[in-house]
């Protein structure tokens, strides 16, 4: 047997549940990448498109040993977004993400949830002081960014398109 | 949700889950005209992707693409197994093979086994391989295991070609099954020489 080194740790926090990309999320995700929503994280994505975004989600966490959580809203059990690590060919570096679907904003939920990975990130997968690829479009996400203590470091590109590398600050990790 | 993948021995081969260690052989492939019957080529990060694809297909399936390594040198040739991505009518039996590996019937000895598990260990009651129509390594192949055209079976897109493996209980003993066996037996001989057109 090849076993896989998993399962992926769940997150609890005061309002959500950050857990591994399951089957049944896909259909939130094609409704997702199907709209112009998703055009500043990789998308527009095909249905098809969207299942190997899923399923790839698993294989990076085989493959790095970390990977994105989908975010789970207590009160409502909706799946609502997803942030983690994230690290590909073309990226310089690891890279803290995150997305909330339409409708899941303006409660800071984003803020709760990316706080959460990037702790367990800096505590538990050796990634502290990380980045965040942003597009120069995305102000929200830049709103994000410098709540959570980023700040602009330079412009450059991911995927043939700009974007803009945030960092974030070193946290204090226990010994 | 941990999945723990099946080792597969063959007589030349040994097949086990795709690995970080393996991706450098896979990206060579997925970004040579050798992808360009399976979606590609593929840039470094499309690759990269798929490559994590194919192992996150195995958490949520239960099956997928093992990696075909050599018995004795651990190097790899290529992969084979299951694969049904979303928008996938059936579960396809499916393989690449790496160019320079080509034309030693690694395809047929790996994709052979690999029916056998999903056939005789998941209960696979039928599998269909989905073959582009300008394939023709692969659908000499799809042949070879005894695959027929199957008119009536969706297809993907309209731009593939369905071609229906022999049910579970057809192949046993079957003409189909000892020829496989003794293709496979030449490909193992070191004195055979293969005549003609190479094989995967």
């Amino acid at each position: 047997m090849t076993v896989l080194p998993l399962p992926i740790p769940v997150i609890e926090t005061e309002r959500l549940i950050l857990r591994a990309p399951q089957p049944g999320d896909l259909k939130a995700m094609v409704a997702f990448f199907e709209t112009t929503r998703s055009h500043m994280v990789g998308g527009p994505r095909d249905a098809m498109g969207s299942y190997t975004s899923l399923v790839s989600r698993l294989g990076h966490w085989v493959l790095n040993g970390y990977g994105l959580w989908h975010i789970v809203e207590k009160a409502s059990g909706a799946f609502i977004g997803w942030t983690g690590m994230i690290f590909a060919p073309t990226w310089s570096e690891p890279e803290l993400g995150w997305t909330l679907f339409e409708g899941a904003e303006g409660k800071g939920h984003a803020f709760e949830a990316a706080t959460a990975a990037r702790v367990y990130a800096a505590r538990h997968q050796g990634l502290n002081g990380v980045i965040s690829y942003i597009a120069p479009s995305n102000s929200r996400s830049m709103a994000l960014a410098t709540r959570l203590g980023a700040s602009f470091e330079r412009d450059t590109e991911l995927l043939g398109k700009p974007c803009q590398i945030w960092r974030h600050p070193k946290m204090e990790v226990a010994a | 949700m941990s999945q723990s993948i099946p080792i597969i021995e063959t007589q030349r081969l040994v097949l086990r889950g795709p690995e970080a260690s393996d991706y450098p052989n896979f990206e060579a492939t997925f970004s040579s005209y050798r992808a360009r019957f399976m979606g590609g080529p593929l840039n470094a990060y499309e690759s990269w992707m798929l490559y994590a694809a194919e192992i996150g297909h195995w958490q949520i399936h239960g099956f997928g693409m093992w990696m075909i390594h050599d018995k004795v040198t651990d190097e790899t040739y290529g992969m084979a197994g299951g694969w049904q991505p979303a928008g996938w009518p059936e579960r396809e039996i499916a393989w690449i093979i790496w160019p320079d590996a080509a034309g030693r019937g690694y395809a047929l000895e790996a994709t052979n086994a690999a029916r056998a598990y999903f056939y005789n260990t998941l209960g696979w009651d039928t599998a269909v391989s989905y073959l582009d129509p300008k394939n023709l390594d692969s659908i000499r192949l799809a042949e070879r295991l005894g695959a027929v055209k199957d008119h009536a079976a969706h297809t993907i897109d309209g731009n593939d070609a369905v071609y229906r493996h022999p049910s579970p209980q057809a192949l046993p003993g079957s003409q189909i099954a000892h020829g496989i066996e003794m293709e496979i037996s030449h490909y193992a001989d070191p004195l055979f020489k293969p005549k003609g057109w190479a094989l995967d």
